[in-house]
């Protein structure tokens, strides 16, 4: 189990405290004569299509609530098609004097306006509609196993880490806009910080650079320094470059080679204790939180 | 959220500063620290506004602000409790700068947004803590603010289409299957987005988002682009724009800035400016008025002050509005007050009289991409020819000789070239000692992996590839830069290689037409992004010592340990570079006998250029001047010397185009996009103190993309031509070669041709200090390196040496480095062009009568 450290704040998956926060909901709703509308922010970190419902680390809900997890019902199970971990969704939250519920629930895509993502992006297209990409893994898939080297020149495979869940992102050191991979890496600092206690025993964080030319396991070093990364439990990886590439290619993580610097593209991808994709997340538009979120709830998940 | 913003790209723009006002009122005791003081600081990094609040909101209710820092921050600082410095404010990004100038120690700052979260900083009372490594505090810097805009060209869609076909093996060692690859690629991507976006829209439409649709039409759009087919392109970006006019409003700025920028390319290309650019392509601050047909000027106009009226602070669209208006005369009334950009900000405050492109007189017909140039004499008939390679994998080079006539005429053909397609850069050397000069060509640079080639001079007017048998053919990198150097002093010039991504390479030349890369030897074959290397002997200790330019990341001083290794000091002698070196070189601008170095600085941001002649602070790091104190070490006199300024130099070079000596320095500018429209540089050297801009004043401001750069006297009438390759990296902007004729001063001068007999026949390294006493009295000298000048483009091995006004007496001092003998010559008639040969006591006058180039300055 993880330990209280990763707890956070998704106090309500233990028993009752759903409950209790729900009801506190409708308690504050019921001073209201009539159903009211919120819009709410956040990133799906469960969906639960039999019960039409879903869990979200949400922005603050104004007028209603704090930024914390919740579960949310939705009247309409279709309501959820497409609603996966790791997608930012925004809905309306309507709370009356008996019930809450969810509905038009939309998906945020991932859309930088920065220049580098969206030339990767823009090549992407390109390549997918030339028929030039391989297929990329796809949430509930299982992922193939794989080896590559991490900073300390130890060989990881991942059938190795079996049985724990994975928290996985793709970056190269020479990023020269910080809020690419620093921001990424910085968000893996957070999770190394929140889940202190789980790291290595229950977790493990994967760090995977796209720039195997450069970005040798001593170069990998130097910058995992940074965060004061322990290489037991936060690997930072490289490879022969074809591995490399392949690996990333299987994440759907591309890179395109830009006047020195590459232009590429950002995820984060969960992994749960059997092996298959629980969350693979385009861009940088979430919080640390919620990916401490969506790796607690992991974590949790049986 | 990010994503939600509508406003432009910038996230300096974008994300507003919450702080500095209302932040004076809340303190007692307000200190300016000076702009470049280095301070230190603490700062906490959090995911959401409203934490960073909450934070703050416990920092000033006392709770420890390094404490939180530990706990809170998802900056790397946490662990040191968020200490950040010392720093110098100038390096900081404006949010932070603006903050911390204002801030005293005890006062915590309002909410910043930084593009890592929502910070909060505090000032420490001294400039405490230790140095921090670039990459951490790169969130902070203002190198990591440098805006980036999208870009027109297709460079990236071409190169990602030949990246993902499938190659033959061996497939980049021969130019020509190059060339058909790089075509099919290219064709096969066209097709099928044709086809998808075209017959197949609708099953397109199913299967693919709005979002990707809109990207496909934009990828469309750049390859048609890249083909030069603008209103091809521009249909495909006004479908882009419908798109995002309904379905994804946050990329609309983008599309108002590619269909400004393209239709501002085809009004060039359809007017002819790139074909016959005459002064129309010159920065002008009367206006250009060269175009016949304004409409897709006006239009481009139009757009980028739609732009403007979004978002009035974008100094790339104020540019691009002020380029436009030259072009077609409406510079500067017709620019709207408020986004006029003040000619002042262009003139020259000095001139050394008009330079007039006489290429097209002189016979040079050449249209092509980028690519590099040699002026040398490749049949020793004693007039210089122009060698010139073309950056398209498809394009020709070609060798244009110097006819008795006077002009050029292109024998390429005749010459054994045909085959020779591609090339970025070319240098020249006499690798076999025969007295003929040899070409090597410098192929992938900026792209995928392909082959040098050297070519042997057969001293017939002709030459033959002998890369395989030589050993340079394999591996295959992509390179634009090397240096001929003799490393060992045996008397064959070696050659060292600069590669992108790749280790560099150190050929030994055994002397018997073969060479062996001794790179790992000695100690150079390390992997950067390497844009240019360059020999000098630095600590003038007869041997040629290395400096390496990397685009990324600090650059490479290699100090010759005279056994063939070297030792990279570049950090105890003080030359690191700014983070994105390209053209460098090693250069005596005070004439004091110690190699000095200039080293450019290349952020891609056209904005960056706009802020150095608007007088605005830079983001991005300026280029660098490190002045040699004959100690071994470097002092940096970027300021002093009137040179911190960032204007994205790639083809580069020096020379001294008035004769006073000291030598001079014109900058080739650009990128691929064809956005990238700055005028070329040339800074005139006054008197090794400081660099005067004389780019308007002298005519030379080419707004097209500058490639090779070399100085020479192409008419033997005492003065040197500014000979330019000009064109971008696509077949879509090629444009006509340049040949900027001096028009002269009444300085004098040597040409001086040194012959090695010991040290290598073409006398690569050779030194040569001139004495001159003027007609006063005064005495001073110059110094000069036989080579062929800076890192992009080649000027001719013989130096043209400046004297200055009235010489009464000039003394020659040669010095050889392979046999270390030294030579002096008393009493040399100037204003001539002579030649000395290693170990001879004679000074032999060349005959090199006056031959004028049919230009404007025709005598």
């Amino acid at each position: 189990m993880p330990s209280r450290d990763g707890v956070g704040r998704a106090l309500f998956f233990r028993p009752g405290v759903a409950c209790v926060a729900l009801s506190l909901m409708l308690f504050v709703s019921s001073l209201a004569a009539a159903d009211k509308d919120y819009p709410v922010k956040g990133m799906v970190l469960r969906v639960d299509a039999a019960k039409a419902s879903f869990v979200v680390s949400h922005e603050k809900i104004i007028g209603l609530m704090d930024s914390m997890t919740m579960p949310f019902e939705v009247r309409d199970p279709k309501e959820l098609q497409g609603v996966v971990p790791g997608a930012v969704v925004e809905f309306t939250l309507t709370v009356g004097s008996t019930s809450a519920y969810a509905s038009k629930i939309v998906v945020r895509r991932y859309q930088s306006v920065e220049k580098d993502p969206k030339a990767a992006q823009r090549l992407a297209v390109m390549k997918k509609m030339a028929g030039l990409s391989t297929p990329r893994l796809e949430v509930g898939n299982k992922v193939p196993d794989f080896t590559l080297i991490d900073q300390a020149r130890q060989r990881v495979a991942f059938s190795s880490l079996a049985g724990k869940v994975l928290a996985v992102n793709f970056i190269y050191t020479r990023c020269a806009l910080p809020q690419f991979c620093l921001r990424v890496s910085n968000n893996f600092g957070v999770l190394q910080k929140r889940f202190q206690k789980d790291l290595g025993r229950d977790l493990v964080l994967l760090t995977v650079t796209f720039d195997p030319e450069r970005d040798t396991p001593e170069v990998l070093a130097d910058y995992a320094s940074q965060w004061k990364a322990d290489p037991k439990t936060w690997h930072f990886l490289t490879g022969p470059v074809a591995d490399v590439r392949k690996v990333c290619a299987m994440f759907g993580v591309e890179s395109f080679p830009d006047e020195g610097l590459l232009n590429h593209s950002l995820r984060t991808v969960v992994i749960d204790r059997i092996g298959a994709i629980v969350a693979s997340i385009e861009g940088n538009q979430y919080t640390s939180e919620q990916l401490g979120d969506l790796v607690f709830t992991t974590l949790t998940s049986r | 959220m990010l994503s939600n913003r509508r406003d432009r790209r910038s996230i300096s723009i974008a994300i507003s500063v919450i702080a500095a006002i209302g932040l004076a009122a809340l303190l007692n005791a307000r200190q300016t620290a000076p702009a470049d003081a280095p301070v230190s600081f603490r700062i906490i990094v959090v995911s959401t506004a409203e934490k960073a609040q909450q934070i703050r909101d416990r920092l000033l209710g006392g709770a420890s602000f390094a404490a939180l820092a530990r706990t809170e921050s998802s900056d790397p600082s946490a662990d040191r409790g968020g200490l950040i410095g010392p720093v110098a404010l100038t390096e900081l990004r404006e949010e932070l700068r603006e903050v911390l100038r204002t801030l005293d120690a005890v006062g915590v700052s309002n909410v910043i947004a930084l593009p890592t979260g929502f910070a909060i900083v505090q000032r420490e009372r001294s400039a405490s803590g230790s140095s921090i490594r670039g990459s951490e505090i790169l969130a902070l810097s203002s190198v990591g603010s440098v805006r980036a805009t999208v870009s027109v060209d297709g460079f990236g869609e071409a190169n990602t289409a030949l990246n993902s076909l499938q190659k033959p093996d061996d497939w980049n060692q021969n130019p020509r299957t190059i060339c058909e690859l790089r075509q099919q690629s290219v064709n096969n991507v066209k097709a099928a987005l044709a086809r998808r976006l075209g017959p197949d829209i609708a099953d397109t439409r199913r299967q693919f988002s709005p979002q990707d649709v809109m990207e496909a039409y934009l990828a469309y759009g750049q390859l048609l682009a890249y083909d030069g087919e603008m209103s091809a392109a521009i249909a495909q970006f006004e479908q882009a724009y419908r798109i995002a006019q309904s379905d994804q409003p946050a990329s609309i700025p983008d599309l108002l800035q590619s269909l400004g920028v393209a239709h501002m390319h085809k009004a060039e290309m359809d007017n002819g400016l790139y074909r016959s650019p005459g002064d129309r392509c010159l920065l002008s601050l009367q206006g250009r008025r060269g175009l016949e047909r304004t409409e897709d000027m006006d239009k481009a106009s139009g757009y980028f002050l739609k732009l403007l009226d979004a978002s009035p602070r974008d100094i790339e669209a104020k540019w691009l509005v002020n380029v436009a208006h030259m072009a077609t005369g409406g510079y500067p009334e017709q620019v709207p007050a408020r986004y006029r950009i003040d000619a002042s900000a262009f003139a020259s405050s000095e001139t050394v009289g008009r330079f007039v492109d006489i290429a097209s007189a002189a016979g040079i017909d050449s249209f092509s991409s980028a690519g590099g140039v040699i002026v040398d004499d490749f049949d020793n008939d004693g007039r210089l020819d122009i060698f010139t390679s073309n950056f398209d994998s498809c394009g020709k080079m070609q060798l244009f000789h110097r006819t008795e006539q006077g002009t050029f005429v292109d024998r390429s053909i005749q010459a054994g070239l045909a085959d020779q397609l591609g090339g970025l850069n070319l240098l020249q050397a006499d690798y076999d000692n025969d007295g003929c000069r040899d070409v090597l060509v410098l192929r992938g640079g900026w792209e995928l992996a392909q082959r040098k080639s050297l070519l042997r001079n057969n001293c017939d007017g002709t030459f033959t590839d002998i890369t395989v048998v030589s050993g340079l053919a394999k591996p295959a990198t992509s390179t634009q830069t090397a240096a001929w150097v003799d490393i060992d002093n045996d008397g064959w010039i070696d050659l060292f290689v600069g590669n992108e991504d790749a280790p560099a390479q150190l050929f030994r030349n055994r002397g018997d037409g073969t060479f062996e890369d001794i790179g790992v030897k000695a100690g150079v074959a390390r992997t950067a992004f390497t844009k240019a290397v360059h020999a000098g002997d630095y600590d003038n200790d007869g041997y040629a010592d290395l400096y390496v330019s990397n685009l990324r990341g600090t650059n490479f001083l290699y100090h010759n340990n005279r056994d063939r290794t070297f030792t990279d000091v570049a950090a105890k002698a003080g030359v690191p570079g700014a983070d994105r070196g390209f053209p460098a070189w090693f250069f005596d601008y005070d004439n004091d006998g110690w190699d000095d170095l200039f080293v450019s600085s290349y952020f891609l941001s056209i904005e960056e250029t706009a802020r150095s002649y608007m007088g605005l602070p830079l983001n991005a790091q300026t280029m660098k001047l490190y002045r040699n104190q004959g100690n071994g070490t470097f002092r940096d006199v970027t300021k002093e010397a009137n040179l911190a300024k960032a204007y994205m130099p790639m083809g580069s070079n020096f020379g001294d185009i008035d004769n006073d000596g000291f030598l001079d320095i014109f900058l080739g500018t650009g990128s691929p996009s064809y956005a990238a429209l700055k005028p070329s540089v040339l800074l005139r050297n006054r008197e090794g103190k400081s660099f005067v801009d004389v780019t308007v004043s002298s005519g030379t401001g080419e707004m097209h993309k500058g490639h090779g750069v070399a100085f020479a006297d192409l008419d033997n009438d005492g003065d040197e031509e500014i000979i330019f390759k000009v064109g971008g990296a696509t077949p879509g902007d090629a444009h006509a070669f340049r040949l900027f004729e001096n028009p002269g001063n009444g300085n004098d001068w040597l040409e001086v041709n040194l012959v090695g007999v010991k040290t290598n026949r073409a006398a690569i390294g050779a030194r040569i200090t001139a004495t001159i006493e003027d007609a006063t009295g005064a005495m001073r000298t110059v110094h000069r390196t036989v080579n062929s000048g800076g890192s992009f483009g080649a000027s001719p091995l013989q130096q043209h040496i400046g004297l200055g006004k009235a010489a009464k007496r000039v003394d020659l001092d040669i010095f050889w480095p392979a046999s270390g003998t030294k030579q002096h010559f008393a009493n040399v008639t100037k204003n001539r062009a002579i030649e000395i040969h290693e170990m001879s006591d004679r000074l032999v006058p060349l005959i090199r009568p006056p031959a004028p180039l049919g230009g404007a300055h025709a005598k």
